[in-house]
C-alpha cells in the first residue's frame, strides 16, 4: 500500500472484499479519522485494523466463497449455473455483439 | 532481357560490429565501482509547487519595490493605503490571517485600503464592545475583502484596547471536514480533536504572549508534562505558564484541560476579540465528515470546538469584555442555514434541507449583518494610484482600446485607467487587482 494513501482508500484498493463504504466502516470503528494516510497509522492501530478484518469474509475465504456459490449453482442445474459454465451473461444481457467482460470472467471457477 | 538482382550486401558494418560471444555473457563478480554510480542530475526549478503557491513559498515580496506606508490606526482616514505595525503584523501572521492566494507577494508588506466599510464597522464594532450583542456578521460578494476588513479589525482593536486577547479561528471549516483526529471524551459527552486544539492554542498562546503573561489563574491546576509535575496555584501562576507547559491539549486521551482553559477566559476582564473567519463553513455543512463507532454521522455540536462555538454564538457561554466578528467565505457554497438564522423567511418545502441546530443558535444570538460593499470610484482610484506607485499597475503592451495609453514613457493618463478598471471590476478589490497585475 501506498505509504500516502488515505486509509480508507489504500484499504478498498488493495484488500479484496474491501470496498469503500467497508473501509469507511472500519475506519470509523477503530477510530480512525477520515482524511488520516497510510504512514501517520500507528502500531495499535495497525493491530486493531487487522483484528478487525479478521471478523470480515475477505480475499482467498470471500474468493472461495464466490467459486462455490457457482459450483452449486452447477450442480443444482439452474441457468445462473450453466450461464457461468458456457461464460456467458448470467443476468440477462444480450449477447449478439458486447458480452466481452462475461466471456472473460463468466466460469465455473471465477477465482482461481 | 535477363536482369541478375544482386542485393548489394556491404560487410563493413558487419566487420564493425563487436565480436560475438556464445551462451551468456560473463558477469564480472564484484563489487559496483564507484564510477559506475551515476551522479544525482540537478533538476531545474527551485520548488515542486505550482505558480500560485511558489510565490508564496519563494518569498517574492522581497523583490517587491519599497514604498514608505503610514501605520494603520483608528485616525487614518477614508482612501488611505497602509500596512500594520510591525508588532500587530506578527501576531496576524501567527494567528493565520494574511491567507494565501491574497497576493500579499506583490507588496513588500502586507497592505490595505482604509475603506468606508472599515470606518462604518469601527465605529458599530466598538460602540457595544463588551455587551452580549456585540455580533456582527461580514457577508458580501466574493473577493470583497472580508476578510482583509476582519484582519484590519484585529489591527484596529489592539490601538483601541493595548490588552486585547485575540481568539480567531482562521477556519472553521477544518473542524468538520475529517483532517483532525477525534477522541470521544465520556465525561463531557463530546469528541475532542487534539490536532487542531494544539494548534489553535499554540497560535493563541504566542500571539498574545503579553496579555497572557498578565492573567492569574483563577482556579489551582494539577498536571504532568514530560515526566514534570506542575502544582499551579491561583493567584500566583499566569495563564501563559499554564498554556505553555500543559501538554494536556495534544492528549491522545480525553482531557478536560480546555474546559479549565475556557473557565479562565470567563474569569478574565481583559478585552478578547473572538473571530471567526469562513464560519458558513460550518453553517453550509453542520454534519461532519466524522461517523461514530456505529456509522452514524455526527454533528458540529458533538465536539468540542463546535460546541464551543455554537455556545458563544447563543449566549450559552459569554467571556467577559469581548466582541464577536464573523465572516462568511464565498468558497463554501450558499446554504439557507445561515439566512434563515440571520432572520430570512422559509418556505415549508425546504425543511428537510435545514439544520435546526444552527438555525436556533443563530437567531439566539441575534447576530448584526454588516454588508461589505464594494470600493467607490474614489477608494477605487486611490488604489490604483498606489499600484502605480509601486510598479503593480500593468499596461498593455498593444493598444486594446483607442483611449488607452500604450507606452509608460508617455506618462501614464490614470484617470482613463481608473475608469476601465472602474468599470471593469465594479470596485471589487479582488477583481481590480486580477485586472491590473495579473490579466493586464
Amino acid at each position: 500500500m501506498k505509504a500516502n494513501a488515505l486509509v480508507k482508500i489504500g484499504l478498498s484498493q488493495r484488500i479484496f472484499g474491501v470496498g469503500p463504504q467497508v473501509a469507511e466502516k472500519l475506519c470509523s470503528k477503530v477510530g480512525i479519522y477520515p482524511q488520516m494516510r497510510m504512514s501517520e497509522l500507528t502500531e495499535s492501530q495497525i493491530l486493531s485494523i487487522n483484528k478487525e478484518l479478521n471478523n470480515l469474509t475477505i480475499e482467498g475465504q470471500l474468493k472461495q466463497k464466490i467459486n462455490e456459490n457457482i459450483q452449486l449453482k452447477r450442480s443444482i442445474g439452474t441457468i445462473a449455473g450453466m450461464r457461468h459454465a458456457s461464460g456467458l451473461p448470467v443476468r440477462g444481457q444480450k449477447t449478439q455483439n458486447n458480452s466481452s467482460t462475461a466471456r472473460k470472467l463468466n466460469h465455473l471457477n471465477r477465482h482461481v | 532481357m535477363l536482369k541478375i538482382w544482386s542485393r548489394g550486401i556491404s560487410t563493413s558494418r558487419v566487420m564493425s560490429a563487436p565480436k560475438h560471444v556464445g551462451g551468456k555473457s560473463k558477469v564480472k563478480q564484484g563489487f559496483k565501482g564507484n564510477s559506475s554510480a551515476k551522479e544525482k542530475v540537478k533538476k531545474s526549478g527551485m520548488t515542486h509547487l505550482k505558480f500560485k503557491d511558489a510565490v508564496r513559498e519563494l518569498k517574492f515580496e522581497k523583490f517587491a519595490s519599497k514604498v514608505e506606508l503610514p501605520i494603520l490606526k483608528s485616525e487614518s482616514t477614508n482612501g488611505d493605503v497602509v500596512k500594520y505595525s510591525k508588532t500587530v503584523k506578527s501576531k496576524l501572521e501567527q494567528l493565520g490571517s494574511f491567507k494565501k492566494y491574497q497576493h500579499h507577494e506583490a507588496f513588500e508588506e502586507p497592505i490595505s485600503l482604509v475603506s468606508n466599510n472599515l470606518i462604518n464597522l469601527k465605529t458599530e464594532f466598538f460602540k457595544n464592545f463588551g455587551k452580549d450583542s456585540n455580533k456582527f456578521i461580514l457577508k458580501g460578494e466574493h473577493r470583497v475583502g472580508k476578510s482583509t476588513l476582519l484582519t484590519q479589525i484585529q489591527a484596529l482593536s489592539k490601538t483601541q484596547f493595548p490588552q486585547v486577547l485575540y481568539l480567531h479561528f482562521s477556519d472553521v471549516g477544518k473542524i468538520r471536514d475529517g483532517s483532525n483526529d477525534y477522541i470521544f471524551n465520556k465525561r463531557l459527552g463530546l469528541y475532542q480533536q487534539p490536532m487542531f486544539t494544539k494548534r489553535f492554542i499554540n497560535d493563541f498562546r504566542i500571539a498574545n504572549k503579553e496579555v497572557l503573561k498578565t492573567i492569574k489563574l483563577s482556579k489551582d491546576i494539577k498536571f504532568t508534562a514530560n515526566k514534570v509535575h506542575y502544582d499551579y496555584k491561583a493567584g500566583e501562576n499566569t495563564l501563559y505558564e499554564f498554556l505553555r507547559n500543559c501538554k494536556d491539549f495534544n492528549l491522545k486521551e480525553a482531557t478536560s484541560s480546555f474546559q479549565f482553559f475556557i473557565e479562565e477566559l470567563k474569569a478574565t476582564s481583559v478585552p478578547k476579540l473572538i473571530t471567526i473567519d469562513n464560519f458558513n463553513a460550518v453553517t453550509t455543512k453542520p454534519i461532519t465528515e466524522y461517523k461514530t463507532t456505529d456509522f452514524e454521522p455526527t454533528h458540529v455540536t458533538e465536539f468540542e470546538m463546535g460546541k464551543f462555538i455554537y455556545n458563544l454564538i447563543d449566549n450559552t457561554l459569554v467571556l467577559p469584555n469581548s466582541g464577536i466578528l464573523l465572516s462568511e467565505s464565498s468558497d463554501y457554497g450558499k446554504s439557507r442555514n445561515l439566512d434563515i438564522g440571520l432572520g430570512a423567511d422559509y418556505n415549508a418545502y425546504e425543511l428537510n434541507a435545514l439544520d435546526s441546530i444552527t438555525i436556533e443558535t443563530l437567531l439566539k444570538g441575534k447576530i448584526n449583518v454588516f454588508q461589505v460593499e464594494n470600493f467607490n470610484k474614489a477608494e477605487t482610484s486611490k488604489l490604483l494610484e498606489f499600484y502605480n506607485k509601486c510598479g503593480v499597475l500593468q499596461l498593455r503592451d498593444y493598444v486594446y482600446n483607442q483611449r488607452l495609453p500604450t507606452q509608460v514613457e508617455q506618462g501614464i493618463d490614470l484617470s482613463q485607467l481608473i475608469e476601465l478598471n472602474y468599470v471593469k471590476s465594479g470596485g471589487n478589490p479582488g477583481l481590480l487587482f486580477r485586472h491590473v497585475a495579473l490579466n493586464y
